[in-house]
């Protein structure tokens, strides 16, 4: 494969209200079709297709897209996923991108946003490979006509129009939506325009990629696109980096082998470190790496060590928050402190101890860019060490990080206290640390649940209820019905007790 | 609810340590009640934390891409088959 030279200078600055689609060249090596996509019109064909192949085909389903200001793509399949969400950039309709496909979810999506419509590519996503069940209710509300939708696997992409030159979007335009739970406890919307897209995608090259400048990496993610980190990473980046991503998503480490093994060389791996734990515990070989990006949960140095020597390779670890995207780095094999990314100014309060009944402030961190329209307060603390490096001090205790999906555990319990049959209940992570007999690593902490439910309701029932709402990853793992929760005379639920009482109806459960 | 096999068993055993299902015995799981969804209401990280626990008991790698791996992993019953079919020692 050619080198192409990377283009890291963004934005067009003799129009700064407008930038191209892409800075690719129309031959670059865009996208490395591994699964066969009908809907592609390439049939069996497999292997890359170009920059100039991919614009033809968001030009053609620009279209085609039905009208509306808003869509929501949650297409699976991560080039269906570019060329939708390039095809309603420029179509001026905003990407929504839901934290999870549950049907409540989306159904409370489209209830905010009344004129938007689903995107899919056909609904057979990675995640329904295992969980057939909540799919179904998504594929019924569809079928019913119940939500407005467009099947980007019933339609025969064609790129038989090759474009003469790349379309401009308007810099201020929101291109995307993307929502996470925000610590007040309601699902928040991140409106990230094309100006943030554009600029934070060069500033995250300028970090990520450093070092590889002068050749094409082949990538390889395990996260989904709608995410933050995989819509960065394995869209923004390919849109204005030489980088030629692969369009699945492997789960198990079998999959990820067998792609890796596809894909030419040199290649990258973008993941979490819930994947890169289970692909350093099975005993074969794989291919070598020039990059690893991880990011998402906390990774420790002993899996990052692991992880370098399996792949011989470079593991940086990124983090973010959802606001800015991706802000510092470090190479976890051998560095404790974080390196900020240049283009990113922080504040770090020396805290106000002693100043009345406030919660001490020490690390708090204040955080602005740019691009931002103001600064941002982060869910971490930061201990500085100098301008550019810092160590993580924690996290807001609401908020929660489990196998990578961020939540806020008020906005857990708001969906529990919603239930039409609930006396009372909470969701709490229980104190317990497992590590695994595989892995020696630690393992995935879940959530718990206790209940006091009404006559002629069944916990059964409830986590009907919680699993259309409520992400996996959230599910509280045990629920247990208890005769009633010890709440403090002013109606609080201290800690103690509530864990205290988990163990006993454990206990007497089993 | 329907009897296990031993080596429905066995299997019931790895899932309830490889997963940590604080709140379930591992004989009161039902081989023929789904695994996903409704049923044990596992996901995706559980079912990389079991692949992960089958590759190491039973020495097979399993791959989601194969139909006959998301068919395996809707019961107990036929997981248990499955790995019996493909593992080189059980």
């Amino acid at each position: 494969m050619p080198a192409a030279p990377r283009r890291v200078n963004l934005g067009n600055r003799l129009n700064p209200s407008a930038s191209p689609l892409t800075s690719r060249p129309f031959s670059d090596p865009f996208c490395f079709i591994l699964n066969p996509i009908a809907s592609l019109g390439l049939g069996e064909k497999t292997g890359v297709v170009t920059t100039g192949e991919f614009l033809s085909h968001v030009q053609w389903l620009a279209a085609r897209l039905p009208d509306s200001h808003q869509v929501i793509n949650i297409c699976d399949n991560r080039y269906l996923f570019m060329v939708a969400f390039c095809a309603a950039i420029l179509r001026e309709q905003v990407n929504l991108l839901p934290p999870n496909k549950k049907a409540g979810t989306l159904k409370s999506l489209l209830a905010e946003y009344p004129a938007a419509y689903v995107l899919h590519d056909g609904l057979c996503s990675e995640d329904a490979r295992l969980d057939s069940g909540s799919v179904d209710v998504v594929q019924a509300e569809i079928k019913s006509e119940a939500w407005p939708s467009f099947d980007l696997s019933k339609v025969l992409l064609s790129a038989d129009r090759p474009l003469s030159r790349v379309p401009e979007i308007q810099m201020e335009r929101p291109a995307a939506i993307s929502f996470t739970s925000g610590s007040t406890g309601d699902s928040r919307p991140n409106v990230k325009s094309w100006r943030v897209i554009v600029d934070s995608s060069a500033n995250n090259a300028r970090h990520m990629l450093a070092g590889h400048d002068h050749e094409t990496l082949f990538q390889l993610a395990t996260v989904p696109p709608q995410h933050m980190w995989g819509l960065e990473t394995s869209v923004m980046l390919p849109l204005f980096s030489s980088i030629c991503v692969a369009d699945t998503r492997p789960l198990f480490p079998l999959d990820i082998k067998t792609a890796l093994e596809q894909l030419p060389s040199p290649a990258m791996l973008v993941t979490t470190p819930v994947h890169l734990r289970a692909l350093c515990a099975v005993e074969m070989s794989l291919s070598p790496l020039s990059l690893i990006l991880c990011a998402t949960s906390p990774l420790t140095q002993a899996l990052a060590q692991q992880a370098e020597e399996k792949f011989a390779t470079e593991l940086r670890e990124i983090y973010g928050c959802s606001e800015i995207g991706s802000m510092a780095w470090r190479r976890t094999a051998s560095d404790a402190p974080w390196r900020l990314f240049h283009g990113i100014s922080v504040a770090v309060s020396k805290g106000n101890k002693g100043n009345g009944d406030k919660e001490d402030n020490e690390g708090e961190v204040m955080a602005a860019t740019e691009y931002l329209p103001q600064p941002i307060l982060l869910q971490d603390r930061w201990e500085m060490l100098d301008d550019h490096h810092f160590h993580l001090q924690g996290r807001h205790s609401d908020m929660l990080d489990i196998a990578g999906k961020r939540g806020s555990l008020l906005a857990i319990n708001k969906v529990l206290l919603s239930y039409p049959g609930l006396v009372d209940g909470i969701i709490f992570l229980p104190v317990r640390q497992q590590h695994s007999q595989q892995t020696k690593q630690p393992k995935v902490s879940r959530l718990a649940g206790l209940v006091e439910l009404q006559p002629g309701f069944s916990i059964e029932q409830l986590k009907t209820f919680l699993h259309e709402h409520l992400d996996d990853a959230f599910m509280p793992r045990p629920l247990l019905a208890v005769d009633r929760l010890p709440r403090e005379e002013n109606g609080k639920l201290s800690q103690q007790r509530v864990q205290a009482l988990y163990q006993q109806a454990l206990q007497s459960k089993l | 609810m329907a009897k296990q096999t031993p080596s429905e068993a066995k299997m019931a055993v790895l899932l309830v340590e490889a997963l940590n299902l604080e709140d379930v015995e591992a004989a009161e799981i039902d081989p023929e009640a789904p695994l996903f969804g409704d049923g044990l209401g596992l996901d995706s990280i559980d079912a990389l934390e079991i692949a992960l626990a089958i590759s190491q008991e039973y020495g097979l790698q399993l791959k989601a891409e194969d139909e006959s791996t998301r068919k395996a992993f809707s019961t107990l019953r036929s997981l248990s088959e499955f790995v019996a079919s493909r593992a080189p020692q059980s």
